[in-house]
């Protein structure tokens, strides 16, 4: 029974965090461009708003689809450490929390797919390339702190950073760092790494399709993708946190680093992008991961 | 022992007689394949069952005896292919309800050679089993059809090649060590190669020449795309699942145990030569298969290629030489056989109902087939290595053991592999399944029975292996105890890894997945209702097309569907083509022999041959 209620306030925390982030993040940039901008709390509210709505399906596969990769975010998320704290006891393994949040990835692709719409298969393509494109990077970072800590457990990795700010993996490996904060601009898919949404080239995408309740499921999967990235980032490189406000409060400075850079960047071209990801930041992690080698 | 042997002889025998009755057949091979099964499952544990066959002559100095014996990592390839078989040939009875030809009696006889490969105690066994599958596979390939001869020819000439190699490795290993029963001569290579360590390790390329040839790794990748495009669906469904692992099995008893302890040099400390001759055969595999799956267009080609890369992945563990990844490369073979097995039915069902294999030209095939449809959405979820369902557990074991032992190139090898695994995966589904439906496949139908639950059964299967891995982890590691490797039982659902505090409990994983799609379904519920509409109603933003004079219109992104990504990849992928370098030799064979031939024809030629013979004769009596 404890554990039924830990698994949905994690959920909800998460949900809760990840809608407030992306409140604010549109806040600062319409700051940014000079303009005011929606209120904070305006993504809860969009939500609310597409929840209430009719909408409208194409077939089985869709519904299952959204359901399914809401579902695998959060069941990754389930996963992750969040200032020490875990939803459940295990022993949070960074390639299972990878392959998972695979799943979510999936359904979102399946279900969008499934509506018959080319401009939203062409969104899915691009999408999917640019997975290949920032996994390799963010893995070969991720290899690199594995060998170092010698185990693959993300709460370990953030505990082996306890005690000062020197310890942080930003401080001692700073090369992983601005490789993982590349790759990570693409994992949450902001610009320059937007190419498979693309407003302007081929109407938002995946989401073209998505009425309802379907895309505020897809806005929700979009807040715990967020919470969950910045909270790898969190443990992997700034050492988890004592509390949950720091932990909230760490994890809000690195996305403001990627609202920041998505406020000024134009796009890439998905090939462009990919090249970018694979010389770019791919070389300034296997740069690191020689240096740990050979130390 | 010799009655598993005898069944599938026997039953070949009376399937040739009743080879007009096509439903006796597929039954008598049916019946056959449970009852291999059934005694499969009865000898399990006793590993000291034999059967020899004592010839009494000495060949090369080395006794030349035949015999099979209760091979314990043998009795793991075997039951789990023997189940997988079961499965396809009830497929089979549904499936070739209408085919002209029979492939029943061909492939009865490639069971036997699969199980006398498997329990072979020596290496004459070994070889005798290993061509009687080269050549009946060459048969069962084209079942008559004439535009399958090319891929059965290349497939021929690959196996041929392969067995004349291992005929001279076998030759070599029996004059040098004097036994040929293969667990006695892998210890007597050792000594080779500790002794005399060029000869040593030619011997052992040589073996593992053939094995990768059976396996489709690196070198030799082409086979699988040829052979799958055109062979009958349901026997491919075999191939890919069970065939293709002839090579892993005799590499896990004989070439791993070998490798692992001879004494070479080691490379950064992390693994001696040959190790990373593995693992970079492994490697080139993984990532080469993968790109070429990734621009298939005919469905059967990229399932072929996606094999390649599996079998990259099953070489990379191997290649760690640490118990976990030999244990995840193991795990990795059933895992890919079930799931292989599992896509390969839905493909072969979808050939079965609209007759067509190019991705491009399906469509929208959910509406119509959605219990394939289903299995093989678990199929890919499988592929990709995504927990729940299986095929996550083993990568994930061949990763971690990747990992501590430092080789990186080879972990990021893998995983850049089981990333471009979702592009290729994803493209199949969308294409063949999802989308919008042609007008000629209107009419499609939903499998019969026979098919439909074969395809169940897999689907099963896949998410029991997933959640509860004890069921393959349990005997793999009572056969490895009892071969004598120091391991401890694998508990159900645990999964231990190489690192520190690495230890997964993929029952948890799957409550974790299940509570994660519980909220987000809640939250699905709580939402306002939705309706159902057909796909053009959006499409055609509220407009009647007819009011327009005009049709609706059906658009699939399918073809060229990484196109951008494809462009990158073009210059690497034109120069490396071993079709090229195979075409390059067999024309420069050809010209060499057709120019000798020319000699022969012509008189001055033959004049020419006998004087440079009799001159090479009297060169040879001075010498001497």
């Amino acid at each position: 029974m404890m554990a039924v209620l830990r698994v949905f306030l994690f959920s909800l925390f998460a949900i809760f965090i990840g809608l407030l982030f992306m409140g604010i993040g549109r806040k600062v940039i319409a700051r940014i461009q000079l303009r005011y901008g929606p209120p904070f709390y305006q993504a809860f509210l969009d939500v609310g708003k597409l929840f209430s709505r009719k909408s409208i399906t194409h077939n089985f596969v869709m519904d299952l689809g959204m359901v399914m990769s809401l579902g695998g975010l959060l069941a990754t998320m389930l996963f992750v450490p969040i200032a020490g704290h875990v939803a459940v006891k295990t022993s949070t393994n960074l390639i299972v929390i990878m392959y998972l949040m695979a799943i979510g990835y999936l359904g979102m692709a399946m279900a969008v797919a499934a509506s018959g719409n080319p401009n939203a298969t062409i969104g899915v393509s691009r999408a999917l390339t640019m997975m290949l494109g920032y996994e390799v990077p963010f893995f070969t970072v991720m290899l690199g702190l594995i060998i170092v800590n010698g185990t693959s457990s993300l709460e370990l990795i953030s505990q082996s950073q306890a005690g000062s700010i020197l310890n942080w993996n930003m401080i001692r490996f700073p090369l992983s760092f601005i490789a993982a904060e590349i790759a990570l601009q693409a994992m949450m898919g902001e610009k320059p790494f937007d190419a498979m949404i693309a407003p302007a080239e081929i109407a938002s995408g995946p989401m073209v399709e998505l009425s309802g309740k379907y895309l505020g499921l897809a806005f929700l999967t979009h807040a715990v993708s967020i919470f969950v990235e910045t909270a790898i980032i969190v443990n992997l490189f700034m050492g988890g946190a004592s509390n949950i406000f720091t932990f909230v409060l760490k994890q809000f400075e690195i996305y403001l680093i990627t609202v920041f850079i998505e406020a000024v960047f134009p796009r890439f071209k998905i090939e462009q992008a990919v090249k970018f990801l694979w010389t770019v930041p791919m070389g300034i992690a296997v740069l690191q991961l020689i240096l740990i080698l050979l130390k | 022992m010799i009655e598993l042997l005898l069944v599938p002889l026997i039953t070949t025998l009376s399937i040739a007689f009743f080879i007009k009755y096509k439903r006796v057949t597929w039954t008598l091979f049916l019946a056959s394949n449970g009852f291999i099964l059934y005694k499969l499952y009865s000898i399990y544990g006793m590993w000291s069952l034999s059967y020899s066959f004592n010839t009494g002559y000495e060949i090369l100095g080395a006794k030349f005896n035949l015999g099979v014996s209760n091979n314990p990592i043998g009795w793991y390839f075997a039951f789990f292919s023997a189940l997988i078989t079961l499965i396809i040939s009830i497929f089979s009875i549904g499936f070739n309800k209408n085919s002209k030809s029979n492939v029943s009696v061909i492939w009865m006889l490639i069971i036997f050679s699969n199980l006398g490969i498997f329990f072979a105690k020596d290496w004459v066994t070994f070889f005798m089993m290993w061509e009687l599958m080269g050549w009946t596979s060459f048969f069962a390939i084209t079942n008559g059809k004439d535009k399958a001869l090319d891929g059965a020819k290349y497939y021929l000439s690959l196996s041929l090649f392969g067995a004349a190699l291992l005929l001279i490795a076998i030759s070599l290993l029996g004059a040098y060590t004097g036994t040929f029963e293969i667990l006695p001569s892998a210890f007597g290579l050792l000594q080779i190669i500790n002794s005399s360590t060029k000869l040593g390790i030619v011997i052992l390329l040589l073996f593992l020449t053939t094995f990768i040839i059976k396996s489709a790794i690196f070198p030799f990748y082409m086979w699988p795309q040829k052979v799958y495009a055109e062979g009958p669906e349901d026997y491919i469904t075999f191939m890919s699942s069970v065939m293709i692992k002839y090579g892993i099995y005799p590499m896990a008893i004989f070439i791993v145990p070998v490798v692992g302890s001879v004494n070479l040099p080691r490379i950064l400390n992390t693994g001696n030569v040959l190790q990373y001759v593995i693992g970079y055969l492994g490697a080139i595999s993984a990532v080469l298969g993968t790109l070429l799956a990734i621009f298939q267009t005919d469905m059967k080609k990229l399932f072929a290629y996606s094999s390649v890369s599996n079998m990259g992945y099953i070489l990379l563990g191997f290649s760690s030489m640490t118990i976990v990844g030999f244990e995840g490369s193991l795990f990795h073979v059933v895992n890919h056989m079930i799931l292989k097995a599992a896509i390969f039915l839905t493909l072969a069902a979808v050939v079965f109902r609209t007759g067509e294999s190019e991705m491009h030209k399906l469509g929208g095939l959910v509406y119509r087939m959605p219990l394939t449809f289903m299995t093989f959405l678990l199929g890919i979820i499988a592929a990709a290595g995504i927990p729940p369902l299986n095929g996550f557990g083993s990568k994930w074991m061949i990763i971690q053991a990747l990992m501590s032992k430092k080789m990186v190139v080879f972990a990021i090898a893998m995983i850049f592999a089981s990333t471009g695994a979702f592009m290729y995966l994803f493209r199949a589904l969308a294409s063949i399944f999802l989308g919008q439906l042609p007008d000629r496949y209107k009419e499609v139908k939903e499998v019969p029975l026979t098919m439909a639950v074969p395809m169940f059964i897999m689907m099963v299967i896949m998410l029991l292996v997933g959640v509860v891995p004890g069921v393959v982890m349990k005997p793999l590691t009572t056969a490895l105890k009892a071969v004598g490797y120091n391991v401890d039982i694998a508990s159900w659902t645990v999964l231990e890894g190489s690192l520190k505090n690495a230890t997964i409990d993929l029952k948890i994983v799957f409550y974790m997945f299940v509570a994660g799609v519980i909220i987000s379904g809640l939250m699905y519920f709580f939402g306002n209702k939705s309706e159902t509409v057909p796909q053009e109603d959006n499409y055609t933003a509220g407009e009647y097309p007819e009011e327009w004079g005009v049709d609706a219109d059906r658009f699939n992104y399918s073809y060229s569907f990484y196109q951008p990504f494809k462009e990158m990849f073009d210059p690497l992928l034109e120069s490396i083509s071993i079709d090229d370098l195979f075409a390059s030799v067999g024309r420069n064979f050809e010209y060499l022999s057709t120019t000798i031939q020319g000699l022969f024809k012509r008189g001055e030629g033959a004049v020419l041959l006998f004087s440079i013979g009799v001159l090479l004769l009297i060169l040879g009596g001075l010498i001497i």
